[in-house]
């Protein structure tokens, strides 16, 4: 097939459904070549271009062409997955934060968790992001209801910040390691009180407060599945990692925050601890956004919103 | 002259299909049924057609198959029995619409 033709096709691609994808791109590509055939001149890189140029925008294109149905719109399903996205990280970002303040979580309005467990979880988590998912639907169907053309300038502004990421180096993958190493000596100091400061009553144990142990584990924890996910990014690249690294650090951090949740405990060393931990968990809901959107932006060969 | 315009596309939704339906008693691909409009003075474009052709196919008036002996793969349309009772009835209604037009615009001018 000519270039021009699998450029423009490839184009298009992006805004079809599944369903009719194969048959609307023959049809187009068919349709472009009769075009071009009874121009003057016949078969020419001028001609093949001016043809195309007919048919208009891809996005249009799909739009007329296709006849199956998805719930959003073609023109809006990259934005759709970034709302998606956007929400989701959110709701992962809260039920940690929720899990390690030892508090409840709920999806607006209808599902209330107590108290978050592991078993909670594996409900929890799917149920959030259907309903997140439903619920970018709805405001983009809104917006489409109301003729807005959907442009979140800042999102693409990210994305295009942070798209040279790619595959990690070496160096990366030691970073990774490096980090884990580092928790685990985190770790070894909590577990086994071996940080100790003087003081007028003589050495006593530095941060010898319950809430450490949990925090070290909840640390090495994320270290453990960012490395993993960096590791295996580095084998094989794929766009879906940007998504998948912060997600299952997240993911990581809520298991080992629940597991080992603690009675709340008062004093300054736990607030502290505590606050550090929410801090990691929002830098992580942040990425966790990004990636979706690195992800999307990347998978559709990033045709303008 | 824009407003106009608008109204023949929405006329024209119902009128293609028929034409369609007239037209595809022999095995036509999308191009070629744009060329043949053309040459009897009906202008469609082909984001309109194409659908359109797909629409009918799903709903049984029509049948496809590609053929692809040469570089270029076709689809070609071809009505159903199904698309011929569908035509019928659409002729039945023309024509009785082209009446009772006929009959309002006699009874005005008169």
């Amino acid at each position: 097939m000519n270039a021009h033709i699998t450029e423009f096709l490839e184009r298009v691609r992006p805004f079809l459904v599944a369903a009719d994808e194969q048959d609307v791109l023959r049809e187009i590509a068919g349709s472009i070549e009769d075009k071009e055939a009874v121009m003057p001149g016949g078969d020419t890189d001028e001609n093949m271009i001016a043809a195309i140029a007919t048919m208009g925008d891809p996005r249009d294109v799909a739009a007329a062409w296709s006849t199956a149905k998805p719930a959003v719109a073609a023109n809006y399903r990259k934005v759709h997955w970034l709302v998606a996205g956007l929400l989701f990280a959110v709701t992962v970002g809260l039920a940690i934060i929720s899990a390690i303040t030892g508090g409840s979580t709920f999806v607006v309005p209808i599902f209330y968790v107590p108290s978050l467990t592991p078993l909670s979880l594996l409900y929890y988590l799917p149920f959030a992001f259907v309903f997140d998912y439903g619920l970018a639907s709805i405001l983009i169907q809104v917006n489409e209801h109301f003729g807005n053309r959907v442009g979140i300038e800042w999102v693409r502004g990210i994305v295009h910040h942070d798209r040279k990421r790619g595959r990690p180096t070496v160096g990366k993958v030691v970073g990774a390691l490096v980090g884990v190493a580092g928790m685990l000596v985190l770790y070894l100091f909590a577990r086994f009180s071996m940080l100790y400061v003087l003081n007028l009553q003589g050495p006593v144990h530095f941060m010898a407060v319950p809430f450490f142990v949990p925090f070290a584990i909840c640390l090495l924890a994320q270290s453990g599945a960012v490395f993993v996910v960096t590791c295996l990014q580095y084998a094989r690249d794929w766009p879906g990692y940007a998504f998948v690294r912060p997600l299952a650090g997240m993911i990581a951090l809520l298991v080992a925050a629940t597991v080992i949740k603690q009675p709340v405990q008062s004093g300054l060393a736990e607030g502290a601890l505590r606050g550090l931990l929410v801090l990691i968990v929002l830098l992580e809901t942040w990425n966790l956004f990004k990636g979706v959107a690195e992800a999307f932006f990347a998978w559709n060969a990033a045709p303008e919103l | 002259m824009s407003e106009v315009h608008n109204f023949e596309k929405e006329m024209n939704r119902g009128f293609i299909q028929l034409v369609v339906l007239l037209l595809l008693e022999k095995p036509m691909y999308g191009y070629m049924i744009v060329r043949v409009l053309e040459q009897n003075g009906v202008v469609v474009d082909e984001n309109t057609l194409y659908p359109l052709l797909r629409r009918l196919e799903e709903k049984g008036a029509l049948s496809s198959r590609w053929d692809a002996p040469e570089a270029k793969a076709r689809k070609y349309y071809q009505v159903t029995d199904q698309g011929r009772a569908l035509r019928g009835s659409l002729l039945e209604i023309w024509q009785q619409q082209g009446k009772a037009i006929e009959a309002l615009r006699q009874e005005v001018e008169s």
